[in-house]
């Protein structure tokens, strides 16, 4: 029997007007999952996940989070929840460790001085304890903010763009980070981003937003598998290769040539092939690499429902 | 419930803006305490100079008590700009901070969140109360001495003896406690409409003001609405000084002001547990 | 026959003694009713003249119109010739004169004309009245009635008219202090006007005109009532700054 999501939405809307910011909506979060949230500016990941934690009442639909119905068991729900929605905005008055305190205290927890230590230590704020959050950077309260949704020990973490305003070791310390309450204390993450490379590197799962819509779900690997690869060849003999090609079955993956560099789109399974083609032509080549999947995958998916939804509009017309 | 109100009380203890209302209290208290210390025989001259056509009168006019008093009527119009200062940054300052993002995201009510705030807020009122009688009456008191307190009204001259006027001030400030709770509730249902913090300050204040225009000015017009206003009873404080006192009239206007805190809070809670937090 | 001339005898003398004693009272009356005003006045002066300080407790009680005040205890202290002072830890309204008017009034015999303007009964008391004109004009006192009880000395009622403060009438009852001429009780009535102030600095503001107080007889009332007396015991000059 397969696992009971521990996120399920069904058919979530959420309109303003005549504004569809969400449009039903269908998704399911498993457990220890690591789930990426993609989607264009406006396409209402940021009120998707405002509904989920109930700052923002759906138009229709429903929630269920821990198999419970979220408007019947808001605060039992949110209890298990730790949260950073947008830039996260502290108490500028307060200290980091009190803002983590009050926080905390308002999930129903009392942490020690020893274990908001411990957390301020994780997200790299050690010795900036006391200080108050107005003297902070903006990669600071970010920091606070992971801090204050893990102080209080929750199962599942809903991360919105959880690595803006970081630089890149502050970037890689939250990648590192997500894979280990994963991978080694069992959480389950919610996250959107548009650092599309960071989702393929730490997700599992995802789901791709646009215009309010869902226009693809499911594992990473598998959507990605079947997608096309972008690969280039490095080579000091472009001309003789483009020769090659043209004579050949590759001429239809040629995507582009530059002075040095041969592009080809391809899946990753044909790669091999290629290699082995250009082996048996005498073709020399420095390297070979391939890039940029996720972009790829999610610029093109989007692109294309952009393009759906514009016909549908004018065949209404 | 009590930890939600504590940590509200916490956090407006930390602002620095709630320390204005303490700090503008002292300073007016001691400055109006030195000059009547100073020169009070001329200010109480336009008191009594009627009764002293016809007749003298002897023992201690100015006292710790007529004190009290005048800095009373004084502190009317700016005690209510100084607990809305407070009261209606409290949901609307969160939202422009983005704080109230977290907060609602919290495992707790909306409908407590606005309770406890209002609690928090009716505290920290109380302690502005609490501040003023220490001030006015205790330091008042200690300055001036015990006496007979010298009342105004509108036809006559109450003289009240000093043994009855503890329990008529204290009461007073218990009244007066309920009327700026009105204006705390007042100002922290607009605070719930609105995303910035002055807004909701300036309103108020100008319902108070626009009101208390309405309520003075001998307009027939206006005769039918005064009694519903509740700015109208806010002043009701002034009564507990008549003898004899009306009774009859400070529990209705004690009940029109506790409808008033029912009404605005219930309008808070009715509006901010729909609200979309956007913010 | 001789005793019915005795009998004749006894009731002659009877009847002489019975004229004398009747002659006596007629001539005393008549030496009375033709005292001067100067006369009159002057036992009052007697009276008060064996007063050289005195203190006594008073309550004050008003009856005005416009001041609601409850009646209030306070300590009166007097010395010779002109120091008065009412003491109290509470307010209290007084009347602008003080109790010991008419002495200072009436002591200088020289300063003023009194003229008879005829008699009254006060009770079963057979009073002269007595009309005081100042002789200078500076003098704030414009006219002075009073109504003399001249066998005891005292002045049981007065009614002066000044230039500053009007119109008062006063009614006085002795008791045991009667030898000193100090009242046991002073009724002090003056004309009185209506009270108004600004509506904001009245207490009341919510009161309707129907619910006001009464306007009165147009009179405010203070009783002094004095007990306690102590008089020629000394008083401290201290006491009357």
């Amino acid at each position: 029997m397969a696992p009971a999501p521990i996120i399920q939405i069904n058919n979530l809307s959420k309109s303003y007007g005549a504004l569809h910011a969400v449009t039903d909506l269908n998704l399911e979060v498993f457990t220890g999952d690591v789930f990426g949230f993609l989607g264009p500016n406006g396409a209402g990941k940021s009120t998707t996940i405002r509904m989920l934690l109930s700052l923002i009442k759906p138009t229709s639909g429903s929630i269920f989070i821990f198999g419970k119905n979220l408007l019947e068991h808001r605060n039992e729900i949110l209890r298990k929840i730790g949260c950073i929605i947008e830039k996260p905005d502290f108490y500028l008055y307060l200290s980091a460790v009190k803002n983590i305190e009050l926080f905390s205290r308002l999930s129903g927890f009392h942490p020690s001085a020893k274990k908001i230590d411990e957390v301020l230590e994780l997200v790299g704020l050690k010795g900036r304890e006391k200080d108050k959050v107005k003297t902070f950077s903006h990669g600071m309260k970010q920091r606070l903010g992971l801090a204050q949704t893990l102080i209080h020990d929750p199962e599942l973490i809903i991360l919105d763009e959880p690595t803006t305003g970081l630089d890149p070791q502050g970037i890689i310390d939250v990648r590192n980070l997500i894979l280990h309450l994963q991978q080694d204390l069992k959480k389950t993450i919610f996250l959107s981003s548009h650092i599309l490379s960071e989702i393929e590197l730490i997700a599992s799962r995802m789901a791709i937003l646009n215009k309010g819509k869902a226009v693809a779900q499911g594992n990473v690997t598998e959507l990605l598998s079947s997608q096309e690869l972008l690969v280039t060849i490095e080579s000091d003999e472009v001309e003789k290769a483009m020769q090659w090609i043209n004579n050949s079955s590759w001429n239809k993956n040629l995507e582009s040539i530059t002075e040095q560099h041969i592009n080809f789109k391809l899946s990753k399974n044909e790669i091999p092939d290629l290699t082995v083609a250009l082996n048996e032509a005498g073709i020399r080549y420095f390297s070979i690499s391939y890039k940029r999947t996720l972009e790829d995958y999610f610029l093109k998916l989007t692109q294309e429902h952009d393009r759906s939804h514009e016909n549908t509009n004018r065949r209404k017309k | 419930m009590f930890n939600l109100v504590s940590i509200e009380l916490y956090k407006i203890s930390r602002k620095p803006r709630s320390f204005i209302g303490f700090g503008a209290i002292s300073v007016i208290v001691l400055l109006i305490e030195l000059a009547l210390y100073l020169d009070g025989q001329s200010y109480v001259q336009f008191i009594i100079q009627q009764v002293e056509q016809t007749f003298q009168i002897g023992g201690k006019i100015i006292n710790g008590n007529l004190v009290t008093y005048i800095l009373l009527q004084t502190l009317i119009v700016q005690m209510p700009l100084l607990v809305a200062l407070v009261t209606g940054d409290l949901i609307s300052g969160e939202a422009a901070a983005g704080s109230i993002r977290l907060l609602a995201t919290k495992p707790v009510s909306r409908v407590n969140i606005v309770l406890s705030k209002f609690a928090a807020g009716s505290f920290y009122t109380l302690l502005l109360i609490i501040w003023l009688g220490l001030l006015a009456l205790g330091l008042g008191l200690l300055i001036f001495g015990k006496g007979d307190l010298i009342v105004l009204n509108s036809d006559h001259i109450s003289i009240l003896r000093s043994s009855e006027t503890l329990w008529r001030f204290l009461n007073a400030f218990l009244i007066a406690f309920v009327s700026l709770s009105v204006v705390s509730s007042l100002s922290l249902m607009l605070s719930c409409f609105t995303d910035n913090s002055i807004g909701p300050i300036m309103i108020t204040m100008s319902i108070i003001i626009l009101f208390t225009i309405i309520g003075t000015m001998e307009i027939p017009l206006f005769d039918v609405v005064r009694p519903f206003l509740f700015t109208t009873h806010m002043i009701v404080w002034r009564s507990m000084f008549e003898d004899p006192l009306p009774v009859n009239q400070v529990i209705t206007s004690v009940g029109v002001m506790l409808f008033h805190i029912a009404l605005f809070l219930s309008l808070a809670i009715f509006y901010f547990k729909r609200k979309d937090i956007l913010s | 026959m001789k005793l019915f001339f005795i009998q004749l005898k006894v009731k002659h003398h009877l009847i002489t003694v019975q004229m004398a004693v009747w002659l006596f009272f007629f001539f005393s009356g008549y030496q009375l009713s033709a005292q001067s005003p100067n006369q009159v006045i002057s036992t009052v002066n007697q009276r008060f003249a064996n007063v050289n300080d005195y203190t006594a407790d008073v309550n004050v009680n008003c009856n005005i119109t416009f001041i609601k005040i409850e009646p209030v205890n306070a300590k009166v202290f007097y010395k010779r010739p002109d120091k008065f002072k009412v003491k109290s830890t509470g307010i209290l309204i007084l009347p602008k004169q003080n109790a010991n008017i008419y002495f200072s009034t009436l002591a200088d015999t020289n300063s003023f004309t009194a003229v008879k303007t005829g008699e009254e009964m006060i009770g079963t008391v057979k009073t002269h009245i007595i009309s005081v004109i100042p002789s200078k004009d500076t003098s704030d006192l414009v006219l002075g009635k009073f109504w003399i009880d001249d066998l005891r000395g005292l002045v049981l009622k007065s009614q002066l008219t000044t230039k500053s403060q009007g119109t008062i009438l006063i009614e006085n009852t002795y008791g045991s202090m009667s030898n000193y001429a100090l009242p046991d009780k002073m009724l002090f009535t003056v004309d009185v006007g209506k009270f108004k102030v600004p509506k904001a600095l009245a207490v009341d503001l919510n009161r309707s005109a129907n619910d006001k107080s009464k306007t009165g007889d147009g009179k405010g009332r203070i009783t002094l009532t004095f007990s306690n007396y102590v008089v020629n015991k000394g008083v401290n000059n201290e006491v009357f700054k």
